[in-house]
């Protein structure tokens, strides 16, 4: 777009909405006002300017009246800003030279006295059109971009992602912190509510993303930095020290099985066993080669004599020099799918987590579960006996006051889950101590329905205290549950051999210093922020980085697969033009008029101002910057200034509404 | 005597203020006329000489609205502007604005309520301290 | 614990002025910006010396600064080289200088010297070329006699940093009548007193209770100035009676040694009112002053640099109408610089408000 020699022909439009705005503020008066403010030519009243007729109003008036400025009295510019810009590209004028000024929001919904509401909407009116007097146009670029999605996060959500993306034809890279992608889906047994085996549903996905061209997984491996920008982000992954090398190890286990070291406590199994010092933490891990825990080994850790892997690994592939690998990654998007951690309910000492041998949280109840668990899948106590009692307290850790407000989303489906489970394997009588059953997935509902079906005891009360003082002599040994069933207003002591404290969700640890790596921020509780609860819940605010699964907020298998999908779409539309447009009301600073002193940099959130040695001068990167305006608003000679919003225009906005 | 209508002008920002006034709006919850929003894209964008021009230019009072620290859509403009609106409301003080006419308020994207609140507050409170001293001097 | 080295024991009008050209003979500086007169007039301008022929023509120690020497010292250290250049300044021009360096105006590494002066004072252009007229000795007498010193400029009267702390070597005037005496106070400045071979020098023990003096007498002036002006400015009315004459000229901003913008923001058209505004203003009382940016132009430039306002009253001096600008430039100042627990010119490390993060303005 040229830039404009002409003066101001301005158009101004007063939209009636319908009777939003025309029930309060006088839309004649208001039009019949502008027609007399400076540089104005043509002033219209109009039902619905957002309309099709509405715009070809304005835009037939752009050609045969010679107008080059437009503003528009409506509605939000939150609302249809770009709607109307549009209608000014489409009339050949630049987007820019257009103005809305906030007569129903900011006016007639809210100004009760209709003479009140006209006079501010005259105001705002002509705000508007000496602030749109003093508008330029602004130009942007287009930048190139690397076409490769960065995921950090190897569970259901990251591999989702992955696939995706890389069906699309991007280049993905999973960074993964654990030895082995999985996530926590990888520990449960039956996922609700068709009860799939989960290990089932996700070893073909796993495979697919390890053997897929255009996936590369680092496991063991953590990201370090991110810099750069939309479409050029510069990546620096740490590849841990696995002492292992994943070439030639062939999987075949016997350094796990003869390793010395056994007594350590297992993490995927939530500490029910232990495991060896060199170790892979489930059968169907991918990749395959186990990693040796550093700290517990007797010859890395301990400094002791050891070597047996080494001594009986076949394919010579324990190497106990390895050092960290840092591995440079170019990506256009980058998605955190970081995933959750269960709530440790240990703080709530009325439960009696950590006492009680029998009282087991959720994820270490889906251990049992599983078939390559503990107990190889059977429901046993710690003394080897299936229980003839549960009690299954839901809302551990979530919706309290105390601890996290929220609710969990997924504890209920999974309670009632457990309680099948524990039906269909051990027949034993299952109590379930609700507050509410949240049941609104598909075939939730039913599932629920099933479970009360086959005989569950739905007690509705928080439990107040799970204690080994017994009621009666014949319970000793057993656990008490107490609690008040609200609906008969009764209390229960209800006797027990095993207690399932159902925890929420909390972020998972370390999630909010990998998020600030791209600029992403956390919510009240701990969760990533996403660009808009409704109408943005995958993308973030920092342009190209976006969010899958559980790291945005609790949710169960079906939604994290599809918001999977969704982020790897919105990352798939970014790069797909291979090209990213450069924002045009970003800040700009006049290198005849910089002086060189750095303040600016200084304040820069972003880092996207750099300074010219040679120059003395300082100069913003298009790409990077993000238009926030504290450049220009710490610059003494105003040499810094963000387009769309330069001091000119907003002191003249300003004056006229004071005048 | 005519009755005194303060001229208040709010400042606010894009992301957070700006979308709580707006619901306001869709809330129907109203709040004095007197109210004069300026859109910005952040508070970090206030350059501080804004808020002098607004004194002198006559505004009774300005009131500043941007993200809760930590919601800033920017990181940080929020709490840099903090720092500035300090400084501009010290020399203000000096030269015999009342300290009460600039008001710095956190009000997050979802708070239409809250906006109506803080408006209705501000005005109650331009309208207890009467004209700006600047009002009728009509010196810039 | 402030050591002292003498050069001569023999008081003189340009002892400190043979001294620097010692240094320069024996290649301990290769340069030197110092306050000297020309042969068009008597009203000593900073000069770059790279030797110097004549020392008659340094002047040190003359009470008087037509501009702030510190933007002209800023010029000859824009950047860094390998010259060792020397730099004789007031301690407000000092102070001024370490502000500009933290905006990247000019470089003060270990090429750079900083020799201050204990300042007592400078009187104003013309009243300095009148007495210079009447033939008065103006520098070791201005520092003996306290009745020369009564026309110093207003804000000179209320200054307490008269003292050079942050220089690496200063010429010593209070409680010396004796000797061309320095104080050192860093290793830079002791490394050139060493190389000089100055012997070491104990000052009478007077000095320190005339310091003490002067600081107290000064700290009181300041305190009734501060009380007075803040009066009157605590109203925009008041303060129109002080600036009512304001003709908008920028000299206050030109001669602002901490005003470091290449072009002022006032100079633009962003605080042109329009037209249309300004008869609409005019219209509501029947007429208006102008130009209309003249309250908005001190203000803001107030919020621009009060915090790094050294009070060295250039401000006042330039001004062709006679208004105290150094007064309420002072008074902002001072409330700024609390504000912000921040002191200009005191700590080349301490970064700028604006930059720092927390601190006693983060609450």
């Amino acid at each position: 777009m040229a830039v404009t020699t002409e003066k101001p022909v301005i158009g101004v439009y007063v939209c009636h909405c319908g009777m939003n705005i025309a029930s309060k503020v006088d839309t004649e008066a208001v039009k019949n006002h502008a027609r007399g403010l400076q540089n104005v030519k043509v002033a219209e009243e109009y039902k619905f300017m957002c309309s099709s007729p509405g715009q070809d109003l304005i835009i037939n008036d752009i050609k045969k009246k010679g107008l080059n400025r437009i503003v528009v009295a409506s509605c939000s510019p939150r609302m249809h800003e770009i709607t109307f810009r549009k209608a000014c590209e489409a009339a050949g004028i630049s987007k820019f030279f257009f103005q809305m000024a906030n007569i129903r929001e900011n006016s007639s919904w809210v100004t009760p006295d209709k003479d009140d509401a006209t006079g501010k909407a005259k105001e705002l009116v002509a705000a508007a059109v000496a602030r749109v007097s003093h508008h330029k146009d602004l130009s942007t670029r287009h930048v190139d971009v690397t076409k490769s999605v960065l995921i950090i996060g190897g569970g259901i959500a990251g591999m989702q992602a992955a696939l995706t993306a890389a069906e699309a034809g991007l280049k993905v890279v999973i960074v993964e912190r654990e030895p082995s992608i999985g996530g926590h889906m990888a520990k449960f047994d039956k996922t609700f509510p068709t009860l799939d085996c989960a290990a089932c549903i996700m070893t073909p996905k796993m495979v697919s993303v390890s053997q897929h061209e255009n996936i590369t997984v680092h496991t063991w491996s953590e990201v370090e930095s991110i810099t750069g920008f939309v479409g050029n982000f510069k990546v620096r992954v740490k590849k841990k020290p696995r002492y292992v090398d994943e070439e030639k190890c062939t999987g075949c286990g016997v350094c796990m099985e003869k390793c010395p070291s056994k007594k350590i406590t297992s993490e995927f199994d939530e500490g029910l066993t232990r495991r060896t010092a060199i170790f892979s933490p489930f059968p169907q891990a991918v990749p395959k080669t186990p990693v040796i825990d550093a700290k517990n080994c007797l010859k890395l850790g301990k400094g002791k004599k050891c070597g047996i892997c080494e001594k009986f690994c076949e394919a010579d592939a324990i190497n106990y020099d390895q050092e960290p690998e840092f591995v440079d990654i170019n990506a256009g998007a980058v998605i955190y799918a970081t995933g959750f951690k269960a709530f440790d309910p240990t703080p709530l000492g009325q439960y009696g987590y950590g006492r009680y041998q029998e009282v087991y949280t959720s994820l270490e109840f889906e251990r049992l579960n599983n078939a390559t668990g503990p107990t190889s899948g059977s429901i046993l106590m710690k003394n080897g006996k299936p229980p003839e009692t549960v009690a299954i307290v839901h809302c551990v850790g979530s919706r309290d006051k105390k601890y996290n407000t929220y609710c969990s989303r997924v504890c209920c489906m999974y309670s009632m889950k457990f309680a099948h489970l524990l039906k269909d394997k051990t027949g034993a009588e299952v109590w379930e101590f609700y507050i509410d059953v949240r049941s609104p997935g598909k075939l939730y509902e039913e599932f629920y329905n099933r479970v009360q079906e086959e005989g569950v005891h739905l007690v509705r009360g928080r439990v107040a205290e799970i204690t080994d003082i017994p009621d009666e002599p014949e319970d000793i040994g057993k656990l008490t549950v107490v609690a008040e069933n609200t609906l008969t207003m009764k209390t229960l002591r209800v006797p027990v051999d095993m207690v399932i404290l159902s925890v929420g969700l909390e972020p998972a640890d370390g999630s909010d210093d990998v998020g600030k790596l791209a600029g992403v921020q956390t919510d009240g509780d701990g969760w990533f922020s996403e660009l808009h609860a409704k109408l943005g819940p995958v993308s973030t605010p920092s342009a190209g980085v976006y969010l899958a699964g559980c790291c945005q907020g609790p949710k169960d298998i079906p939604d994290t697969v599809a918001q999977a999908s969704a982020a790897a779409g919105e990352a798939i539309a970014l790069l797909s033009k291979g090209t990213v447009e450069t924002r045009a009301e970003i800040s700009h600073i006049d290198p005849d008029l910089c002086t060189g002193c750095k303040t600016c940099i200084g304040v820069c959130a972003y880092s996207a101002i750099s300074f010219d040695e040679s120059l003395n001068i300082a100069r913003v990167n298009d790409a990077l910057c993000q238009g926030c305006g504290s450049c220009a608003a710490v610059c003494p000679s105003s040499s810094a200034q963000v387009g769309h919003f330069t001091d000119n225009q907003v002191m003249h906005e300003l004056e006229e509404l004071l005048s | 005597m005519e009755e005194f209508r303060p001229k208040i002008v709010a400042m606010v920002c894009n992301w957070c203020t700006y979308t709580a006034a707006d619901l306001a709006g869709t809330s129907r919850l109203d709040y004095p006329a007197e109210i004069r929003l300026v859109r910005l894209m952040c508070t970090g964008m206030i350059d501080p000489k804004y808020i002098i021009k607004a004194f002198l230019d006559g505004a009774d009072g300005v009131f500043i609205g941007g993200c809760h620290p930590g919601d800033c859509h920017y990181i940080d403009g929020n709490i840099k502007a903090e720092k500035r609106v300090k400084a501009a409301a010290s020399l203000l003080e000096q030269f015999g604005f009342e300290p009460d006419r600039l008001q710095l308020t956190w009000i997050g994207a979802s708070e239409g309520p809250e906006f109506q609140e803080h408006m209705k507050h501000f005005t109650q409170t331009i309208n207890a301290l009467g004209p700006s001293q600047t009002r009728e001097l009509m010196v810039l | 614990m402030t050591e002292f080295a003498v050069y001569d024991h023999k008081p003189s009008e340009n002892g400190a002025a043979k001294f620097f050209q010692m240094l320069l003979d024996e290649h301990i500086i290769d340069g030197l910006v110092c306050p000297a007169v020309t042969a068009w007039s008597p009203l000593p301008m900073p000069h770059l010396f790279t030797s110097v022929d004549n020392p008659e023509l340094l002047m040190p120690l003359a009470p008087v600064a037509p501009l702030s020497a510190a933007t002209q010292a800023a010029r000859v250290l824009r950047s860094a080289s390998e010259r060792k250049i020397a730099v004789v300044l007031k301690p407000c021009e000092i102070r001024a200088l370490i502000e500009l360096a933290k905006l990247n105006q000019c470089v003060i590494d270990d090429n750079v010297l900083i020799i201050g002066i204990e300042c007592l004072g400078r009187l104003d252009n013309q009243t300095y070329l009148d007495r210079v007229k009447e033939n008065e000795a103006l520098s070791v007498s201005f520092y003996k006699n306290e009745k020369l010193r009564d026309d110093i400029e207003a804000a000179c009267r209320g200054c307490t940093d008269f003292l050079p702390e942050q220089a690496d070597v200063s010429i010593v005037t209070i409680g010396n009548d004796d000797a061309t005496l320095f104080a050192i106070h860093s290793e830079k400045g002791k490394k050139a007193i060493n190389k000089s071979r100055l012997e070491a020098f104990e000052p009478a023990a007077e000095r320190k209770k005339q310091v003490d003096g002067i600081k107290e007498r000064r700290e009181n002036i300041k305190a009734g100035q501060l009380t007075s002006i803040n009066e009157t400015i605590g109203s925009i009315d008041g303060f129109q009676q002080i600036i009512a004459d304001c003709i908008n000229c920028r000299n206050c901003q030109t001669a602002c040694p901490v005003c470091y913008c290449r072009q002022c923001v006032f100079k633009t058209d962003v605080f042109d009112t329009s037209p249309n505004v300004l008869y609409k203003r005019a219209g509501k009382k029947s007429g208006i002053k102008l130009p209309q940016d003249t309250t908005m132009f001190h203000m803001t430039r107030m919020l621009h640099i009060a915090h790094a306002c050294v009070g060295c009253g250039q401000c006042t001096s330039a001004c062709p109408q006679g208004i105290p600008v150094a007064d309420f430039f002072r008074a902002a100042a001072d409330r700024m610089q609390r504000l912000y627990g921040y002191k200009p010119g005191n700590d080349s490390e301490e970064k700028i408000p604006m930059l720092s993060v927390g601190g006693p303005d983060a609450e």
